[in-house]
């Protein structure tokens, strides 16, 4: 471990400036989303919908072209792993670990699948007049949109459930094992755990520029239905 | 085990026995109200209804947002929507409300202001008939203003007399 001119540990890497971005973006364009829903302004819901959706296509794009954390081969791990980081955490040991950890990375997975799925559903919903719907919902009948808007009703719930748990998990890792996940979120470093050679293999920065251009692409040919 | 976790687990089985029974009577009705077939009819014909009016709206969004939208399906559809809202306010009859316990969305607030609701239907009557109009005319730039104006109408009514589900 590298120790710096005060004697003190050094920080390290640990989230790329794309991870870190998409993920506050995400939470920005939740909110966005949510509010927008609430005071029906779907011209703009529709928009943080065109957001979310590139938004999500480009961190699937991150869990394989991007840095070594970002990736998914690197967090999702098997019930085993999930097992013993569970142990680990009723001993309150701190693992030698950079990134996620195996229960961080399913539930990282999960609002992301979720979110998906929300965005998709959201893509074919008609409203109940028949007069405002997503880009998509002419490929549907009435019925079948109407369905997709009140599954994509329940499908906000069980993401508010998954973000309180995620938000939940932050607050229990601070308070049981000392270790604060908001800030390496913002800055992108860590300070490791004592006695670990562990490093973060970065990304070039052209893959984040073709994935946000991929990305960008793919949502704005979503937004026109098609369209061209 | 010991006998002190059965005693527990035992009362912990025992309360739960008890808190589902108790549940149990709350939700059961004390007198299931009789609805007349001729309501049960009206109320499901009306939720028909009114999803054939919703289809004929979807119908020509989608013509409209395509760019180039094919006017003979446009009228089709406007004129579904002027004959269907032309029988709107039969759907309505006293008693085929939310006291029925049916699965309706409508509010109690239909039969409590009736004249507010007369004056909301007959303004979708009155735009539905004005904009099977505008859809012979062929002007899409009108066209797209009234139909606006027509689900506004809708949103109107709904706003106040039907119950929000999104």
């Amino acid at each position: 471990m590298d120790i710096g001119l005060s004697g003190a540990p050094q920080r390290i890497r640990v989230w790329d400036l794309p991870t870190r971005l998409t993920h506050w973006m995400l939470v920005l364009m939740f909110v966005a989303s949510w509010a927008t829903a609430e005071w029906r302004l779907l011209d703009w819901h529709k928009r943080s919908g065109y957001a979310m959706l590139a938004l999500v296509l480009f961190r699937i794009y991150w869990g394989f072209a991007g840095s070594s954390t970002a990736r998914f081969a690197s967090f999702l791990r098997g019930p085993r792993a999930v097992r013993e980081h569970f142990r680990e955490l009723a001993a309150r040991h701190r693992a030698r670990r950079l990134g996620h950890n195996p229960a961080g990375g399913w539930s990282a997975t999960a609002i992301l699948a979720t979110l998906i799925l929300q965005v998709v559903l959201g893509l074919f919903a008609v409203d109940v007049d028949g007069l405002e719907s997503g880009p998509l919902a002419r490929w549907v009948s009435f019925g079948t949109g109407r369905a997709a808007a009140r599954v994509h009703e329940s499908v906000f719930d069980a993401l508010l459930v998954l973000i309180a748990l995620h938000v939940a998990a932050v607050v229990f890792y601070l308070v049981w094992l000392r270790e604060n996940l908001v800030r390496p979120m913002i800055s992108g470093y860590v300070v490791p755990p004592p006695d670990t050679d562990l490093h973060m293999r970065a990304a070039p920065a052209w893959r984040a520029w073709l994935g946000a251009l991929l990305a960008s692409l793919v949502a704005g040919a979503v937004a026109t239905g098609f369209r061209f | 085990m010991t006998r002190g976790w059965r005693r527990w687990i035992s009362r912990f089985v025992g309360a739960g026995v008890v808190t589902a029974t108790v549940c149990a009577g709350c939700g059961t009705r004390a007198e299931p109200v009789v609805v007349p077939p001729e309501i049960a009819a009206v109320v499901s014909l009306r939720a028909s209804q009114f999803r054939e009016i919703g289809t004929a709206f979807k119908a020509l969004t989608d013509e409209m947002q395509s760019g180039d939208p094919y006017l003979p399906s446009m009228r089709r559809s406007a004129l579904q929507i002027r004959d269907l809202s032309r029988d709107l306010s039969s759907w309505f009859p006293t008693g085929s409300g939310p006291e029925t316990g049916l699965d309706t969305k409508a509010r109690a607030e239909i039969w409590k202001r009736p004249e507010d609701f007369a004056r909301a239907t007959s303004l979708f009557q009155t735009r539905a008939e004005e904009f099977a109009h505008t859809v012979e005319s062929g002007d899409l730039a009108r066209i797209s203003a009234h139909l606006k104006a027509l689900g506004d109408s809708c949103a109107g009514c709904h706003d106040v007399f039907r119950v929000e589900d999104d």
